[in-house]
């Protein structure tokens, strides 16, 4: 079915010999790996204080300037994760305009250099990123996989799975595992995906994990009209549907996750909501909404993961479609991290973004970018801004002339569970991958 | 050892959209195989043309129009492989405008039980295909990929069946040309001039037009297998074993592609009346249910929040596989639509209310745990009407009524 290189078996084994820093192929990441690793690139002097070709637009709304300082209380600290479905172009969302070779690959679909919020003389942020610009972010570069596929499915289970190999290294997700090291078996769920259907990359062994569409879905049941017999009597058949034995394995199935329900949505009867004036319209803005009130309840849900609509995936029109996404993005955000700011919580929440892969290097008659493999990943709140890792290539692409990854997804994860968590790599990923030093503030 | 009324609600629950009410005890005398064969043998039923207006609303008409039609008494088996293709050579609203999903919808219905190669030749030119996946305006001097790939990924091969990124590059090439003509009515038309000007080398055979792209991937070796396990997914809930994959695989071969006798293979195995209540419904599946049971008009638009609109698949590959239609926010919302639609729900029978509710909802295969849950609930309110609101909705989310 897949077609990974390794088997599920083959992995663990090569795991367990500690072979984690062997190349896959004669390669290695540019990025060092594990003991064998030739140790962290050098940061690029850079960030929101370097050199800028386009000025942030004087009518922005900007209104957080400084980057908090993390918590050192590392039990209190929380994760976003907004997932970029479809496949973001890093080349777009930091553009390398100063690397000439940017416009020779991209005909119609490079961002101009005017429209460049310039963080150095070699890259700058999308022009529909003057809040993130303002705030700065830290830019991983070039994250991917060395052994890269061009299908969404199979590299959204790698991502989801967090494996850079295989979309079946693991039978948990990745942010599942990390929810198993940090959290509270006793809470009603300690990772939340947002929407109607829990994602593979929660999947866990040890706490609960689970996906709610909206804070409504949670608290109409309970925690409205409850002084109403019928629905007293309808509140007490829901969650006893949740007590019963299961009549075979789907059954039991059912009932264990009626059974979450109810203690979630108890949970949750109280929470304090988000002024939704305060954010924007969009789906993205809809799903961090809910995650501010999911971590500001405390009720010990400690990771969110956002997905972010498919439209990223711009076979088409690229330059038409990206600038909305982008703005999009942006409005999002800065409304989460205002609402965050102004709940107390900026010194402990972390927002890293993921997306299964980058577009093709060269664009298509179409006026866009077909599925490539690296791309550019976003981790902000208390960070170091500015470039970290290595921009990959624009010259020594692979054989099907896409990108070469620079980091490994795992390493990037790496860095999130050990440095953000204090979770040791290990516990998390196979492969000997080691965290990126230099992003969050004590590493 | 389950008896006929419930081996009829299985068939009904998996061979259409959703039984109607009390449908199961109502077939008393009809055996499970002859009520199998009936639908089978049933003749597709067409339903009256939608028009849109230009000023209708098609996002909100066009998915309400689809339920009405799935819950017509006339929908059977062919209604639900309709829904069935549409789960697996996907389009959407999301990017491609009502009256192009509509006209794609019509071009399903009518290949529902027909012919996998003339589906897909037809798919692969339909305007609203062209629109999703960007085939429409993709010239040969560099062309989309984004159809090339997912027909041999998704719809027709599977990932990892042995095609190349070479032979992506090559569908791209040969399916290139094509455009959908936005001032005339949203015709389909072909492009010499864009179209592909040399043989591309696809799977081993030299192709260099859409059609000969689709024949050549019909017939590869993997692409009989790979629809036959589809279908078998679609209609059970599970993947066929790689034993029982090859039999259906060879039983679509040997009929030139042919869907119906794959289906009637797929349905008539003993294992399809045997492995009961192990699929869980989706979300669709159950709104439908709920309509049927509480028989009021209810808003589609609570299947957004489920996460199941009709038109309006979550990607290119469908909505995600069956186990996560078990979730708490599945669960949640549920309760919330259950509880607030079910005021007008009819009036239950005096002496037995749970048994009444349980077999309008053609619940035939109930655990004491349920019951016991429901009995107890009721006593708790004294007021009739109110407790055959409060029954309706408990059956709602009770556990046997989200499996299908």
């Amino acid at each position: 079915m897949s077609a990974s290189v390794f088997s599920r078996r083959e992995l663990l084994k090569w795991a367990a010999a500690g072979a984690g820093a062997a190349a896959v192929g004669g390669i290695t990441y540019t990025y060092g790996r594990g003991s064998t690793g030739q140790g962290p690139l050098p940061v690029a002097d850079s960030g929101v204080n370097g050199a800028q070709r386009a000025l942030v637009p004087a009518a922005s709304p900007v209104t957080e300037l400084t980057t908090p300082v993390a918590t050192g209380d590392v039990g209190s600290r929380m994760l976003v994760v907004v997932e970029l479905g479809g496949g973001n172009d890093g080349f777009s969302m930091m553009a390398p305009y100063g690397m000439g070779r940017y416009y020779d690959l991209r005909r119609t679909t490079a961002v101009a250099e005017s429209d460049v919020l310039a963080l150095d003389d070699e890259v700058g942020f999308h022009g529909s990123l003057p809040k993130l610009h303002a705030r700065g972010a830290a830019v991983i570069q070039g994250v991917g996989s060395l052994t890269p596929d061009l299908s969404h499915f199979e590299m959204m289970s790698r991502w989801w799975n967090g494996s850079p190999l295989s979309g079946q290294a693991y039978d948990t997700g990745f942010f599942g595992r990390l929810a198993d090291a940090i959290g509270d078996p006793a809470a009603a769920a300690v990772a939340v995906s947002v929407g109607s259907a829990s994602s593979p990359a929660l999947l866990s062994r040890r706490v609960g994990t689970l996906a709610v569409p909206n804070l409504g879905a949670a608290t109409s049941v309970f925690g409205a009209g409850d002084d109403d017999p019928v629905r007293q009597a309808f509140q007490y058949g829901f969650a006893a549907f949740g007590d019963g034995d299961g009549a075979n394995e789907l059954d039991a199935r059912i009932r264990a996750v009626a059974a979450q329900s109810t203690r979630f949505a108890q949970t949750l009867s109280g929470a304090t909501p988000s002024d939704p004036e305060s954010y924007p319209g969009s789906g993205l803005a809809g799903g961090l909404r809910l995650a501010a009130q999911l971590l500001a309840q405390d009720a010990g849900v400690r990771i969110v993961h956002v997905p972010a609509h498919q439209d990223y995936d711009t076979h088409e029109n690229h330059n038409g479609r990206y600038p909305t996404l982008m703005q999009d993005l942006d409005d999002a955000l800065q409304a989460f991290f205002d609402d965050i700011a102004t709940r107390g919580m900026a010194d402990r929440v972390l927002v890293m973004t993921t997306s299964e892969f980058g577009r093709a290097a060269t664009d298509n008659d179409s006026g866009g970018l077909d599925h490539g493999t690296a791309s550019h990943a976003l981790l902000m709140g208390p960070v170091q801004a500015g470039r970290h890792g290595e921009h990959p290539s624009l010259t020594d692409l692979d054989a099907d002339g896409s990108i070469r990854a620079t980091v490994g997804l795992d390493e990037y994860y790496a860095t999130v569970a050990e440095h953000w968590f204090g979770v040791p790599a290990s516990e998390v990923i196979d492969g000997g991958a080691s965290p990126i030093p230099g992003i969050i503030s004590g590493s | 050892m389950a008896n006929d009324i419930a081996q009829r609600a299985h068939v009904l629950r998996r061979l259409t959209m959703a039984p109607a009410l009390r449908q199961a005890a109502e077939l008393d005398g009809t055996s499970p195989t002859d009520l199998v064969e009936s639908l089978l043998a049933a003749e597709p039923w067409s339903p009256d043309e939608l028009v849109l207006a230009d000023d209708d609303d098609g996002y909100s008409l066009l998915p309400a129009w689809w339920i009405e039609v799935m819950l017509d008494d006339r929908a059977g088996l062919h209604e639900r492989m309709t829904w069935f293709w549409h789960t697996h050579l996907t389009s959407g609203l999301n990017k491609v405008k009502p009256a192009l999903m509509y006209r794609q919808h019509r071009m399903l219905r009518e290949h529902a039980m027909g012919n996998v190669r003339e589906l897909l030749q037809a798919v692969t030119v339909d305007a609203a295909m062209l629109l999703w996946l960007d085939g429409a305006g993709s010239s040969a001097s560099s062309p989309n990929q984004n159809f090339g790939r997912e027909v041999m990924e998704l719809f027709a091969l599977g990932h990892g069946a042995g095609y190349t990124q070479a032979d992506v590059e090559a569908a791209a090439h040969a399916l290139s040309g094509w455009w959908v003509d936005g001032d005339q009515g949203d015709e389909v038309r072909f492009d010499p001039d864009r179209g592909p000007q040399q043989a591309a080398d696809l799977l081993g055979r030299s192709v260099s037009s859409a059609s000969e792209v689709i024949d050549a991937i019909c017939d590869h070796p993997a692409c009989a297998p790979w629809i036959a396990g589809a279908v078998h997914q679609g209609l059970t809930g599970a993947a066929p074993d790689e034993g029982r994959r090859a039999e259906l695989a060879a039983v679509l071969m040997a009929n030139d592609l042919d869907i119906a006798p794959l289906v009637a293979d797929i349905v008539r195995h003993a294992s399809f009346l045997e492995q009961r209540m192990n699929r869980p419904r989706s979300a669709l599946e159950w709104f439908l249910a709920v309509r049927r049971l509480y028989e009021v008009e209810l808003d589609w638009w609570p299947l957004d929040g489920l996460g199941q609109v009709p038109f309006s698949p979550p990607n290119v590959a469908g909505w995600p596989g069956d186990a996560r239609w078990v979730s708490v926010g599945v669960q949640l919302g549920k309760a919330q639509l259950a509880m607030d639609s079910a005021w007008d729900t009819a009036t239950l029978d005096e002496a037995d209310p749970v048994g009444d509710v349980l077999t309008r909802a053609c619940l035939h295969e109930v655990s004491d745990a349920t019951t016991t849950v429901l009995r107890e609930a009721a006593a708790s309110v004294d007021d009739r009407r109110a407790r055959s609101s409060l029954l309706h909705a408990l059956v709602a989310v009770s556990p046997e009524f989200s499996i299908a």
